[in-house]
C-alpha cells in the first residue's frame, strides 16, 4: 500500500515537473522570440543607414502632384518611342538633382508649386493629346519640369536626414516612377489601350489644373 | 558620417557600369587594381582631417566614372586601368579620412555588377544601364553639392 502511493506520488511528481519543464521551456522560447522581435531604438540613427534612403524614397510618393508628372513623363516617353523612351527617364533625375542643388544653396527660383501644377498639365495634356515633338524639345520640357521637382525635393530636405541617403532614396523613387509610366505606355499596343491612356492623360491634366487653381487662389 | 557605405558603393557601381562593355578579362584586372589602389591609399594616407576633400574627389570621380558608361566602346586599355585606379584612390581616401574601413570590405563586390551589365548589354539591354549611370550622375551631383552647403543633416553630433 505504501510503495504502492509512493509511485503514485513519484509518477505524479515526475509528470508535474516534465509539464512545469515544458512550460519553462515555452516561455523562455516566447521571451527570447519577443526580445529579437522587439523594434530597436531608432533615436540615434546613424546618418547613412535606411533613414535617409527610406525618407526619399518616400517623398516621391507622398505629393501626389509629384508622383503624377513623374508617371506622365514615362507614359509621354513611351508614347513617343525609341530614343526618347531611354533618354527621359535619364533627363528627368539629373535635371531634377540640378533643381534640387540650385535650392540648396539658395538659389532663386519661380514659384515652384506653379511649376510643378504646370508640369502636370502640360504633361497629361502630352498624353492627351498623343503629341509628338523632336527629341531635344521633349527634353526641354522635360527637363524644365524637372528642375521644379528637384528645387520643391532641395528645399524639404529634412533636417535629421542623411541628404546623401535621401538623394538616393528620392533618384531611386523617381526612376521606378518612371518604370511604372514605361509600363503603363505599353499598354497603347493593346485594345482600347491608347484611348484608355489618353483619358487618363487628361485626368492627370485635370489634377494638374486642381492644384494650380487651389494655389492661385490660396 | 559622409564616407559611410552609400558613397562607397555608388563609385563600386559606377564603376562596374564603365566596365560593362570592357572584355571580362579586362574587368578582372581592373577590379585587381582597384582593390590594390585602396588598400594601398588606405595604409599610406596620412591621419589628416581631409573628409570633406575627400568626398569631394569621391563623388566627381563618380559621376565622371558613371559617365563613361555612356560611351560607344566602352572604356580600353590603359584607360580601364586609370579608371580602376583613379576610384581606388579616391575610394581609398574617403574611407580612411572617415575612419571606416568596414565601409570599403561591403562596398567592393559592387564592382561585381559589370558582370549583369555586360549580360544585359549582350542581350540589347544597355538602355538600362545608361538609366541607371544617370541615376548615379544625379545622386553625385546632389552629394557633390551638399558637401559644400552647410545642411543641419551634415552637422556631426556626439555619435560622431
Amino acid at each position: 500500500m505504501y510503495s504502492s502511493n509512493n509511485n503514485d506520488k513519484e509518477i505524479y511528481l515526475s509528470s508535474f515537473l516534465s509539464i512545469a519543464a515544458k512550460r519553462c521551456v515555452g516561455i523562455i522560447f516566447t521571451t527570447v522570440l519577443l526580445l529579437t522581435y522587439s523594434a530597436p531604438a531608432y533615436a540615434h540613427q546613424q546618418a547613412d543607414t535606411a533613414g535617409g534612403i527610406a525618407a526619399g524614397f518616400s517623398h516621391p510618393f507622398l505629393g501626389l502632384d509629384h508622383m503624377l508628372a513623374m508617371i506622365a513623363v514615362g507614359i509621354w516617353g513611351a508614347f513617343l518611342g525609341k530614343p526618347l523612351l531611354v533618354i527621359l527617364p535619364m533627363v528627368f533625375p539629373v535635371m531634377m538633382t540640378v533643381g534640387a542643388a540650385a535650392a540648396m544653396l539658395g538659389m532663386p527660383f519661380p514659384p515652384v508649386e506653379f511649376g510643378i501644377a504646370l508640369s502636370v498639365i502640360v504633361l497629361g495634356l502630352m498624353i492627351f493629346t498623343t503629341t509628338r515633338t523632336v527629341p531635344v524639345v521633349a527634353c526641354a520640357i522635360v527637363g524644365a519640369f524637372a528642375l521644379f521637382h528637384g528645387y520643391a525635393h532641395g528645399v524639404e530636405l529634412p533636417e535629421a536626414a542623411d541628404p546623401v541617403g535621401y538623394s538616393v532614396g528620392f533618384v531611386l523613387a523617381t526612376g521606378l516612377l518612371h518604370l511604372v509610366g514605361i509600363v503603363l505606355g505599353l499598354f497603347k499596343g493593346i485594345r482600347f489601350g491608347e484611348i484608355g491612356l489618353r483619358v487618363a492623360g487628361g485626368a492627370i491634366a485635370a489634377v494638374g489644373a486642381v492644384y494650380l487653381v487651389t494655389g492661385l487662389l490660396q | 558620417m559622409n564616407a559611410g557605405f552609400v558613397p562607397l558603393a555608388l563609385l563600386c557601381t559606377a564603376l562596374a557600369l564603365a566596365l560593362a562593355k570592357t572584355p571580362v578579362k579586362l574587368s578582372a584586372m581592373a577590379i585587381f587594381l582597384l582593390v590594390i589602389a585602396v588598400l594601398l591609399s588606405f595604409a599610406v594616407m596620412p591621419a589628416a582631417h581631409w573628409e570633406t576633400p575627400a568626398m569631394l574627389g569621391l563623388w566627381v570621380s563618380a559621376a565622371i566614372t558613371a559617365l563613361l558608361a555612356y560611351l560607344p566602346r566602352g572604356i580600353k586599355g590603359i584607360w580601364v586601368l586609370l579608371v580602376s585606379g583613379n576610384a581606388g584612390l579616391w575610394l581609398g581616401v574617403a574611407a580612411h579620412s572617415a575612419g571606416k574601413g568596414i565601409g570599403i570590405a561591403s562596398a567592393l563586390p559592387f564592382t561585381l555588377l559589370f558582370l549583369p551589365a555586360t549580360w544585359l548589354l549582350k542581350r540589347q539591354f544597355g538602355a538600362a544601364v545608361k538609366i541607371a549611370a544617370s541615376w548615379i550622375v544625379a545622386v553625385s551631383i546632389l552629394a557633390f553639392t551638399v558637401a559644400l552647403t552647410p545642411v543641419p543633416g551634415y552637422a556631426p553630433d556626439h555619435m560622431e
